[in-house]
């Protein structure tokens, strides 16, 4: 049968219509074409073929699975529409595969809060390309001294999708669905009947090729067939193997990459899709040779993503690429990195300068007057900047960042350099291959830090006596992953981070450099330290009560978190009962942010034994909202809520009956109950009428404020509805408030 | 009063206890009520105003100022035309916050929203006063704030010219035609303009 011949019948969801393809000519028509055989497309089991224009290559998409893959699908039917995609008008017949578009620039220049930052139906246009005219440069000629051009074709979109599909995931409903297509058909187009006896990749080695672009002297590989591939160069060549030999130790600890087509039942998760920081080994480079690995990660990054800046009055040189990824003292002229949109350059032109301020490297200018400008404020600009403008200048803000980090003179400078990395990875995400390219290059330069023993502190990354590594180095690496980890969960902060946050990220940078013993026996998960907020109840309690085991007797062994008695009590000492608006009125933000870095760290250190403590108190400054709203706080972030959502409906029916909301209350998972019931005691407290003509505070008020905090109802788009749900939520509460008065010490210990 | 000209969306945003709801109530009441009733999400009132003799039906939304509610409170965001930040002079916090809230809005809301910073409880006692008039005129100068009042839904000083001069600075922009009326933009021709206008707001794309 002829490939000329075969036409695909789409069914195109938004239209309502179907359209028709041509497989071979990518001639695309509303009408049925009469003298062809017209294939139905179906929409499952299909896969779409996507150019991936920034990094040069094909990927290929599975919208069932939500798999990408850099080979082609071995048993699956391959469809691309790129003609299609290509022409405006026809646009609004097919619904964007959000995936496509990721890693094109375009996409990136809107911010991806969780609302925004679909891709717009405009950068269709440069990411779908038919695959047969795709012309793959045959990877033989890709020397090792030709290392910018195999960059280019180191595959990376999958890095990018799966940020989208996160983003899909958030959206649910509002996320344009992909193209939908389906083939009952037997027939495959011609180019990729070859490639079927192709083995599949193992995924190891194609993470290797996406996390570790440009390792260490590459021997790159064909598959079995790639005689044949490369005297087709039309064929898109699936990516090339790297020889295991030639692994390095991190990429090789990459192996459960989401993409990976070995754990088809959910690759995309929210649990894999930040595999890549999770596994990626914390072990420091072992060998000279690898630390170039992770210098070059960068470097590599840059040969592909950066501008080419030329200098020169009259006759502009284009400098060099190496000149480009290492410190300047110099300003730039243009942003690092390609961007179409004028207004970015000169943000970027004012976070260079910035940057280089806040390391030292540039003096500030005073203008002959009076300059109230100091670190912390030029660090504040540079995060509002990155808050506001979206995903192209953050991305643009931390390679400016690594650049002058990368073969830094001074030390001083390079310390102020990481204290900014850490406050930036608390503040907003990279976008996901330059986040692996970060991980990469702290790995690679943390051995320099001023904080270690070796004397070579200034050289660049390639001077580092390796023979000896720094034990903390691999401690901040995880560190700083972990902080890109939980900047991905959050995704970007939406105000910018206080005064009080700013420092004391800056402090802890030092003290995680400086951390190393005891965190490299324990486990990675270990590692972390348990914080307490955003932390499953059973984990602070598992934890709790091993450290307690040995040094408290069981009577005395709390029954709950820590923290809840610790910030109930501290709302006592200060004076919450006679304070008009308490827990109505929000306690000062840096203040609040300021009591949870403490106690978090406290729970690092020692568990948090002692409570409260007067510089806990101190915080507070002398405002009983502060540990009020820290409350309220640690609640809403429990991973669950703490009336979890199958007791939802059950609460909402029975809010106003005491005996049904007791009988819930009793059936909650014991911490639940206690630490619901142990706050409802307090809260008892502000009922008597002595209290409430201080507070103001009346039964409505508490539980008003607190309902919100102890339910979190189901989603959903009717407002409305909510708020009609949100009274009972309070209702239920009052209830509660009004029912009998609970024994707090009895919640605290458990029954005597 | 059936006939208008537009109706503006209003949203009222500020740390819990500033006294948004006060603020609402001594505008579109005329009177003022100390009570202590928190507001649960989302409440609104609407007042009829005339700017420019085109009669504006004000539709304004109070929001609940509980961190808690702010994922509900943030969806009515959408489609405001004027956004009222509201601080107490008498609590610094409240002032402190205010960056955040304006964050908020210029997140949720549309970009031509006009946004303006209110210091409520004016009235009380000058050595109560934690934020001076100047420092928050600075705030509102450089943070691209178009208005700044300080009011006191008590004494009713300045709470009608906030939202009037709110109004004014909205129909300004309605008839430069930044805003153009749609549901996004938070204007919506009433009865009276409708007949006149549709054909030329016909595929006005706003933003």
């Amino acid at each position: 049968m002829s490939l000329d011949a075969v036409w695909h019948e789409i069914y195109d969801h938004h239209g309502g219509c179907s359209f028709y393809v041509n497989q071979k000519t990518g001639n695309w028509r509303k009408n049925k074409p009469t003298d062809a055989t017209i294939v139905k497309v179906d929409p499952d089991s299909i896969w779409s073929v996507w150019n991936d224009t920034a990094q040069m290559t094909l990927y290929y998409y599975s919208k069932t699975n939500k798999w990408t893959s850099h080979t082609p699908p071995p048993f699956c039917p391959v469809v691309s529409l790129p003609v299609l995609a290509k022409k405006p008008s026809l646009r609004k017949h097919i619904s964007i595969p959000t995936i496509a578009s990721m890693p094109n620039q375009k996409s990136f220049e809107q911010p991806y809060d969780r609302y925004v930052g679909l891709p717009s139906p405009a950068s269709v246009d440069d990411t779908c390309q038919i695959y047969q005219q795709f012309n793959t440069t045959s990877y033989e000629d890709t020397a090792l001294s030709n290392m910018h051009t195999k960059e280019q074709q180191t595959p990376s979109p999958p890095n990018a999708s799966t940020q989208k599909v996160k983003k899909q995931g958030l959206l649910l409903q509002t996320a344009k669905a992909p193209i939908e297509f389906n083939c009952r058909s037997k027939i495959f187009p011609q180019s990729f009947k070859r490639q079927l006896t192709f083995p599949l990749l193992h995924s190891s080695q194609r993470s290797t090729l996406i996390n570790g672009p440009g390792t260490s002297p590459p021997k790159i590989k064909f598959c079995p067939c790639a005689s044949s591939k490369t005297q087709s160069p039309k064929t898109p060549s699936p990516p090339p193997s790297l020889s295991p030999s030639s692994l390095s130790p991190l990429s090789l600890s990459f192996t459960l990459s989401p993409f990976s087509p070995l754990s088809p039942s959910s690759p995309f998760s929210p649990a894999t899709i930040l595999s890549p920081f999770l596994q990626c080994s914390p072990s420091p480079p072992s060998k000279g040779s690898d630390n170039n690995i992770y210098t070059s990660a960068f470097e590599h990054y840059a040969a592909t993503q950066f501008n080419i800046h030329k200098r020169g009055i009259f006759k502009r040189t284009p400098i060099p690429l190496d000149e480009m990824s290492h410190w300047t003292k110099y300003s730039i002229n243009k942003p690092l990195l390609k961007t179409t949109n004028k207004n970015h350059t000169k943000d970027a032109l004012a976070s260079f300068k910035k940057i280089q301020s806040i390391m030292g490297d540039r003096p500030r200018k005073y203008h002959g007057r009076l300059c109230n400008c100091d670190d912390v404020m030029d660090i504040q600009s540079i995060l509002m900047c990155g808050i506001t403008k979206g995903q192209h200048i953050r991305d643009e803000i931390y390679v400016q960042l690594c650049k002058q980090l990368n073969h830094n003179p001074s030390p001083t400078s390079t310390q102020k350099g990481w204290e900014l990395l850490v406050v930036l990875c608390s503040t907003f995400p990279p976008s996901k291959d330059l986040a692996q390219c970060i991980i990469q290059f702290v790995e690679g330069h943390s051995i320099q830090q001023p904080t270690n023993n070796h004397d070579d502190n200034d050289g660049g990354g390639n001077n580092n006596d390796n023979s000896n590594p720094a034990p903390h180095s691999s401690s901040f690496a995880s560190y700083i992953r972990l902080k890109i980890k939980g900047v991905y969960e959050l995704g970007p902060r939406e105000s910018v981070p206080s005064r009080a946050e700013i420092q004391l990220a800056r402090t802890t940078t030092l003290q995680q450099q400086q951390q190393h013993k005891v965190q490299q026996e324990n486990e990675f998960e270990n590692e972390i330290g348990i914080t307490v907020f955003g932390t499953p109840l059973d984990i602070i309690m598992k934890n709790q009560q091993l450290l307690d085991r040995t040094t408290i007797e069981e009577a005395q062994q709390l029954k709950i978190p820590r923290i809840v008695p610790l910030l109930i009590r501290a709302i006592g000492q200060l004076d919450g009962h006679s304070t008009e608006g308490v827990f109505r009125i929000p306690g000062l933000a840096d203040m609040v942010s300021l009591l949870k870095t403490q106690i978090n760290s406290d729970y690092i250190l020692d568990g948090g034994h002692e409570f409260p403590r007067a510089k806990d108190l101190n915080i507070c400054g002398d405002d009983p909202n502060v540990p009020a709203s820290l409350l309220r706080l640690w609640l809403r972030e429990l991973p669950t809520p703490l009336i979890p959502e199958t007791y939802y409906e059950q609460c909402i029916n029975g809010a106003s009956n005491l005996d049904s909301v007791t009988s819930i209350v009793d059936s909650l998972p014991e911490v639940n109950r206690h630490i619901l019931l142990y706050t409802i005691g307090f809260l008892q407290e502000f009922l008597s009428p002595d209290v409430y003509k201080l507070t103001l505070m009346a039964v409505d008020s508490l539980a008003i404020v607190f309902a919100p905090n102890f339910f979190r109802a189901p989603l959903t788009d009717d407002l409305a509805l909510a708020l009609q749900k949100s009274k009972f939520e309070q209702l239920f509460v009052k209830t509660l408030l009004l029912g009998p008065k609970v024994n707090m010490e009895a919640q605290l210990y458990g029954p005597l | 009063m059936s006939s208008y000209n537009y109706i503006i969306k209003y949203i009222i945003v500020g740390d819990s206890g500033v006294g948004k709801s006060c603020l609402l109530i001594q505008f579109t009441d005329k009177r003022f009520n100390a009570g202590r009733e928190l507001t649960i999400g989302v409440e609104f009132g609407t007042r009829f105003i005339s700017v420019d003799d085109k009669q504006i039906k004000l539709q304004i939304w109070d929001t609940a100022g509980q961190e808690s509610f702010r994922s509900i409170t943030q969806s009515y965001y959408r489609g405001a035309a004027g956004a009222l930040l509201v601080y107490d002079i008498s609590r610094r916090e409240s002032f402190e916050h205010i960056s955040t809230w304006l964050a908020d809005v210029r997140r949720h809301a549309n970009p031509h929203t006009t946004i303006v910073l209110v210091g409520n409880k004016s009235d009380l006692d000058e050595s109560k006063r934690q934020v001076t008039s100047e420092e928050a005129e600075r705030f509102a100068k450089e943070n691209g704030i178009a208005l700044f009042l300080e009011t006191s839904a008590k004494s009713a000083s300045n709470v009608e010219e906030v939202f009037v001069k709110t109004a004014e600075n909205v129909y300004e922009k309605i008839k430069s035609g930044e805003f153009t009326s749609n549901e996004t933009s938070g204007i919506r021709l009433g009865p009276v303009q409708k007949s006149s206008l549709s054909e030329e707001t016909q595929g006005g794309a706003c933003c």
